[in-house]
């Protein structure tokens, strides 16, 4: 096996909490490049929390977090430097279960925003690989529509876009899925399983069973704000150690 | 005498003093709106961001809306001079008076636009990478001021129909000029009702481009926003 | 500015003048409630105009409430006071004239009635139509028991009539298991009720079980659920 280059993501022991309740309790995680790995678990049980932590929505209160060998302090008092979080996020593209699409620009804009105003890239070079973006999720055709007029699906593959044309290292889906329609949520998984087949670094937090089955290398359960298995999906899936997660799976797919 | 004839007599005749007092009328509701609005921008801010200051900002905006413009304007003209020095001159006053009433409906607003604004789209723009300040002003704000457009162009017509009364501090506006006419000949019906249904034209105009906005926005962006 | 301050606001002056001023203040205030009253009433006339079926009527109801709304009050007030006893007059040929204190209830009334009428309306309008529908089911199915249960009637009992209930069910249950088979996400309840509250058709026929229920009249095979599912849908 090609020994592979240093991990994408290297989480070490994070912890985060809410005033009183801790919810993530010493997460500890490596990823290779271009894995696929799935995060289920129960609602509350803090995937949506740790995704958000990778790229600062969600402060973390300790450990360590380094991607793509650049690590980022996480400090008690004083806050991480705006710089380092900013760099920590040009690496990481995100999707957002509410799309957070912005309304008030059309849908060659949501996708150019970044690049021209994070990038300072020129309106033509931006729109350039906007474009290109979108006719890989397949929206080339809605380019000058305002999102309002768009399907949930449809709105989600241009999310999947504007995070993708910020040509990020990782990319986090925070439950893409869970707030479309089931005819829907295929068009969405199938440009999510391409971007698996290209190759990207892709941290999924989903409740797709089928999708952390079949298209995952690797599948996480979080219980209670720790690892509590993780492993092939088959494994995970079939014989998992732990008794809450095969209790989970099997209520999962009833 | 029929309505015609008393129509020339009185209308017609008089139209020169009749659209000075327009003018007036204008005047007086462009400066207040553009005042209101900063001084509801302000209050706001201060409501929202500045912690001590904030029973300051909602005393001001309760106080503002519960009181009536007339009143309003009437201790604004004679009392203020004595305390304050200043507004010096009765069209001040009542530019100033309109302001201060509006500014309270205004300020609340853009705190409603503010609060209502979902948080994921910050996060979105913040995922990107996008700084604090532009953030703020290519996401917030554009959002903002669509939503609250119809709103806001609504307390315009609110103006135009509270400036009515600055005739009852002298300032020679539309209405001013109406009653003088009316107080000199004593033939009111023609002249006053000349004077509502300009008044009308002028505010309907407004509302319904208060209305415009309100369904082009919602189908356009999907905003949800108030009348 | 201090001592200014000291030398207006004298409180004495209140009391010296307190009787002037309460008579000002329940002025105002009567005006105040003879005017809501009045723009209360006129508000709902007209909001219920705007539900009428006659297009002029709506028309003209429209049509006020955007001229009380679009014209400042104070000018309505000086045009009542003044203009309002000059036309009267010259309809009836004699002189007429109105007091102040009716002017302004009048003047203030029918300024406000524009928007009381817009907010009645709008609450109107915000009632489900499948109350409507369910009630009209219920009244249907009332007039139609009332018939059958006239003397004359009696004499041929209709077997039509007592089929019914089991009829309405079997059509709820449809209506639901339509909505399944579609294959629709049914993650809870309130969705599902949401869905079903929209089909004024199912809210109709569940309203017209219940009211069967009531009066002991829906007692077949699967009644329990059949009413179970209805009130779901109609609550």
């Amino acid at each position: 096996m090609l020994d592979q280059a240093q991990p994408i993501i290297r989480v070490t022991d994070l912890h985060k909490s809410y005033a009183d309740t801790e919810v993530l309790r010493g997460i500890s995680l490596t990823v290779a490049p271009g894995a696929v790995v799935s995060v289920i678990g129960a609602s509350g049980s803090g995937k949506s929390t740790f995704l958000r932590c990778l790229n600062f929505l969600e402060r973390p209160s300790s450990g360590t977090i380094a991607i793509d060998g650049e690590s980022i302090s996480i400090g008690h008092g004083p806050a991480s430097s705006a710089r380092g979080i900013a760099r920590l996020r040009s690496k990481l593209g995100m999707v957002f279960q509410q799309f957070n699409l912005w309304p008030h620009m059309t849908v060659l804009g949501n996708v150019t925003e970044g690049l021209t105003q994070v990038k300072r890239m020129g309106r033509k070079e931006a729109a350039e690989i906007g474009r290109h973006f979108l006719t890989k999720v397949n929206l080339l055709n809605k380019q000058d529509e305002y999102p309002a007029k768009l399907s949930g699906g449809q709105q989600q593959r241009v999310a999947i876009a504007r995070a993708l044309a910020m040509q990020p290292k990782v990319m986090l889906f925070d439950e893409a899925t869970s707030s479309l329609d089931p005819e829907l949520t295929i068009e969405v998984l199938e440009v999510m399983r391409a971007l698996a087949n290209d190759g990207m670094t892709m941290l999924v937090v989903t409740h797709e069973m089928g999708f952390a089955r079949d298209a995952s290398d690797r599948v996480i359960f979080l219980h209670n704000g720790r690892i509590e298995e993780d492993g092939s999906p088959d494994k995970v899936f079939l014989a998992p150690s732990s008794e809450r997660c095969q209790k989970f799976i099997s209520s999962a797919l009833s | 005498m029929t309505f015609v004839d008393n129509f020339n007599r009185f209308v017609l005749a008089n139209l020169g003093p009749l659209f000075s007092g327009l003018w007036v009328t204008v005047y007086v509701c462009f400066w207040a709106f553009l005042l209101a609005l900063l001084l509801g921008a302000v209050v706001c801010f201060v409501r929202l961001r500045v912690r001590y200051l904030k029973f300051v900002a909602i005393a001001y905006v309760e106080f503002f809306r519960a009181t009536p413009i007339l009143v309003q304007l009437l201790w604004v003209n004679y009392v203020w001079p004595e305390l304050f020095g200043f507004p010096r001159t009765v069209i001040g006053a009542g530019i100033l008076a309109l302001a201060l009433q509006s500014s309270g409906y205004l300020a609340e607003t853009f705190r409603a636009g503010f609060e209502g604004l979902p948080k994921g789209q910050r996060e979105a723009a913040e995922a990107v990478g996008m700084s604090r300040w532009r953030i703020i002003w290519r996401i917030e704000l554009p959002q903002i001021a669509l939503v609250v457009a119809p709103m806001v162009i609504n307390q315009l017509a609110v103006v135009v129909k509270s400036s009515t009364l600055v005739s009852v501090i002298a300032i020679a506006d539309l209405m001013y000029a109406g009653l003088k006419i009316v107080n000199q000949w004593y033939e009111p019906i023609e002249v006053l009702t000349t004077i509502a249904l300009a008044y009308f034209v002028l505010i309907f105009a407004i509302s319904s481009i208060a209305n415009y906005a309100y369904t082009h926005f919602q189908t356009k962006f999907g905003l949800v926003t108030q009348r | 500015m201090l001592s200014a301050l000291r030398q207006m606001l004298d409180p004495s002056l209140f009391w010296e003048y307190r009787v002037v001023l309460l008579q000002g203040l329940v002025q105002n205030l009567s005006i105040f409630v003879e005017s809501a009253i009045l723009a209360m009433v006129a508000a709902t006339i007209v909001a219920v105009a705007q539900l009428g079926r006659s297009r002029v009527i709506k028309w003209i109801a429209t049509g006020y409430t955007e001229l009380c709304r679009n014209t400042p009050e104070y000018v309505l007030l000086v045009w009542v006071y003044f203009v309002l006893p000059l036309i009267i007059s010259k309809m009836i040929g004699s002189r007429f004239r109105l007091d102040p204190h009716v002017a302004a209830v009048i003047g203030l009334g029918v300024a406000y009635s524009g928007f009381m009428a817009e907010t009645l309306r709008a609450g109107l309008r915000s009632i489900h139509p499948g109350q409507a529908e369910a009630a009209t089911a219920i009244g249907d199915v009332v007039l139609q028991d009332a018939a059958t249960d006239h003397p004359a009637a009696s004499a041929a009992p209709n077997p039509a009539r007592h089929r019914q209930p089991a009829r309405l069910a079997v059509q709820i249950d449809h209506h639901r298991i339509a909505d399944h088979g579609a294959g629709h996400h049914v993650p809870g309840l309130d969705d599902q009720r949401r869905r079903d509250a929209a089909d004024p058709a199912l809210y109709r026929r569940s309203g017209a079980l219940l009211h069967r229920h009531h009066r002991g009249d829906a007692s077949f095979p699967g009644a329990d659920r059949a009413l179970a599912q209805a009130r779901l849908v109609v609550t």
